[in-house]
């Protein structure tokens, strides 16, 4: 089936980029032949929506959090191989933690083989870094709830946009430190809350501490954890479309997940290539070397297969759980216009 | 967002991210998913409106047809029979719906046969905006009309009043191709006049049928505008092969001749129905960007405060 490559094979690491091929565009209709008698050209609406997402454009709002100097903002700069992060605009070394958790957001535009992605990454510096962090969680749901009710309130108008701006969540990396030991109160207690209103990946950040066994064992007592308490991370096995979903889906939930990376975004010499690591005094750790570290896994995971699926499971699950629920509270939906603020009836 | 396009700041065999792949994973999705896509009908009985369908899409539609005769059409009012086919290629799902409106200009005096036509449009619209506006919203189905072919009838001499009423009633509801039926009653000259009259009186009257967007960067943009160019439609439709130079192919036998109806030289049947299929999701979009959010609009400030 033309040029979409399957799953398996995308999910293997390339240091090499694969061809960008031109998509196929059916230009002019083929001459009158014995051969048209059977053809009528239904497939070529594959190709309309094709042009449409080329020419849209798309959003995407990643989400990280986790404890200060687990390499959050390393990470998501080397997922997109462009300094994205917050720290990346004017990053002061000497910038105190925030005494609350601050919600901050940053939009970039980045292009790629013809197509333009509006990419935020919404940082969450403070998380967990305070002597108490009861309750720390909340500024982060508050945050995202906001984003579906203020899609809610333009999808209610009467008077709508053609495409509505999409700002909710629509991936959260959850940062695990790599203690070796399991995951700490704090963990369960942000995924537990978190993952009934978006899509949670788990990463074990600055996974070079630990050696392979360590790695394993580690990840698989993760698992078990969350497993023994009932944290549904994405992708969910209850939002499994068919059987070619759930076989590839299981595979990434019980062997590769938590993905055990690694963050860099300086350059090294090695075997006459120029890759991303880090160096020390007793090698070069690479960061998309899978040998080395899961990192080529979750990229491909997030960006080159899952990404539709991300957004997806967020508009049809997540945001309409959250407006069924808007819906049925006693205020009702918002107002239809903006002028009415005072009148709360629902209208619909 | 005030940030410029930031190029990608690593060495190229390092630069490549990956999220130029969306395209292919939208593609896996929408094949798996299948479309949908409503077609209606409408025009005066005998002007070849089923016969042309079935060679659209190479489909039987109209297997057992019953044609009444005119006695019986006197009593009859507009219906309005929806039929849908699953049709397969390359993979890629289509359930077409073709909505027909037998009995259209049949009555003597047809002053309300396009009553039964807009309530049937603005039906599904509301049925949409219900779904759209309930709990559960996870498999809503749009049955709402995404293209209308109007058949003109090649006998006139333009439009009859009944087809300028009947495309000012519905140009803000429906996406409205005018199609030239049985051009094989006309010679070629004829039916440049006959275009040319029609497109007069389509402006004359202010009626907005459904334009082609402008051609892609990538797009032949001389095939586009040849294709404008030859709107509205003239086209001859047939179930039957009949076999010329050793080939079997749709057509028509005179005693002067063959018609064809995928040559190119002989009507627009390829134009229209490469129009047809090229433009599905263009058609989906500006019914629902414009046609169904007009009557969202209308109908939520009648019931709002």
């Amino acid at each position: 089936v033309g040029p979409v490559e399957s799953k398996n094979e995308a999910a293997m690491s390339e240091l090499v980029p694969e061809p960008r091929q031109k998509p196929v565009v059916p230009m002019k209709p083929m001459g009158i032949n014995a051969s048209l008698l059977g053809y009528i050209g239904i497939d070529t609406i594959i190709e309309q929506m094709r042009k449409k997402t080329m020419k849209t454009g798309f959003d995407f709002n990643i989400m990280v959090v986790g404890q200060s100097g687990l390499g959050k903002s390393t990470l998501v700069n080397t997922l997109f191989k462009s300094q994205v992060s917050r720290k990346s605009s004017g990053w002061n070394r000497e910038e105190k933690i925030p005494k609350t958790v601050e919600i901050k957001a940053i939009g970039h535009v980045i292009e790629e083989g013809g197509v333009k992605m509006k990419l935020t990454v919404i940082d969450t510096p403070g998380f967990g870094d305070q002597i108490n962090n009861e309750n720390c969680w909340e500024p982060i749901e508050k945050y995202i709830n906001e984003q579906y009710e203020k899609f809610l309130k333009e999808e209610v108008n009467i008077a709508r946009k053609k495409r509505i701006p999409d700002t909710r969540v629509h991936c959260c990396l959850y940062f695990i430190s790599p203690t070796g030991h399991s995951l700490r109160p704090l963990d369960l207690e942000f995924m537990k809350h978190l993952s009934k209103v978006v899509n949670i990946i788990p990463v074990i950040a600055k996974a070079d501490t630990m050696t392979l066994e360590e790695k394993t064992e580690f990840k698989q007592r993760v698992r078990k954890e969350l497993e023994v308490n009932g944290i549904e991370f994405y992708p969910q096995k209850e939002f499994d479309e068919d059987l070619e979903d759930k076989t590839e889906n299981d595979k990434i939930r019980q062997e590769s997940m938590p993905f055990a990376v690694v963050g860099s975004d300086k350059e090294y010499q090695v075997n006459g290539k120029r890759v991303l690591g880090r160096k020390t005094p007793w090698g070069i750790i690479e960061v998309e070397n899978l040998s080395h570290c899961e990192f080529a896994l979750l990229r491909d995971f997030v960006i080159r297969t899952h990404l539709q699926d991300l957004k997806e499971v967020t508009h049809n699950i997540h945001y309409e759980t959250y407006r069924a629920k808007r819906l049925n509270d006693n205020g009702g939906l918002p107002p239809m216009t903006v002028e009415t603020e005072e009148n709360h009836e629902s209208n619909l | 967002y005030t940030r410029p396009v930031l190029p990608c700041q690593f060495s190229d065999s390092a630069g490549y991210v990956g999220f130029a792949n969306l395209p292919n994973q939208v593609h896996r999705k929408s094949v798996k998913k299948g479309f949908e896509f409503t077609l209606m009908v409408v025009g005066e009985s005998g002007l070849g409106k089923s016969t042309l369908i079935n060679s659209l899409f190479l489909t039987d539609l109209y297997p057992e047809r019953y044609i009444p005769g005119a006695a019986e059409k006197i009593e009859r009012t507009v219906q309005i029979e929806a039929s849908t086919v699953e049709i397969e290629e390359r993979g890629v799902k289509l359930r077409l719906t073709v909505v027909d409106t037998p009995g259209y200009g049949d009555a003597i005096n047809s002053q309300d046969c396009f009553r039964t036509i807009i309530q049937y449009i603005d039906n599904q619209f509301e049925r949409y905006l219900h779904d759209e506006s309930g709990l559960n919203r996870r498999h809503i189905i749009d049955n709402r009309v995404h293209c209308c072919f109007y058949f003109i009838s090649p006998f006139g001499h333009g439009l009859k009043p009944l087809d300028v009423e009947f495309m000012k009633a519905l140009h803000g509801k429906v996406n409205i191709v005018p199609v030239i039926a049985k051009a094989d009653t006309l010679t070629l000259k004829e039916r440049e006049r006959l275009k040319r009259r029609v497109l007069d009186e389509i402006s004359e009257h202010g009626i907005r049928i459904y334009q082609l967007p402008d051609a892609d960067s990538d797009e032949d943009e001389e095939f586009k505008e040849q294709t404008r160019a030859s709107i509205p439609f003239a086209v001859i439709g047939s179930n039957q092969l009949i076999e010329v130079k050793g080939k079997k192919i749709r057509g028509r036998l005179y005693p002067w001749g063959v018609v064809e109806v995928e040559n190119p030289e002989h009507n627009d049947f390829l134009k229209l129905r490469t129009m047809l299929v090229t433009h599905m999701q263009d058609l989906q979009e500006v019914t629902q960007d414009l046609h169904y959010e007009n009557f969202r609009s209308e109908r939520l400030k009648r019931t709002g405060k």
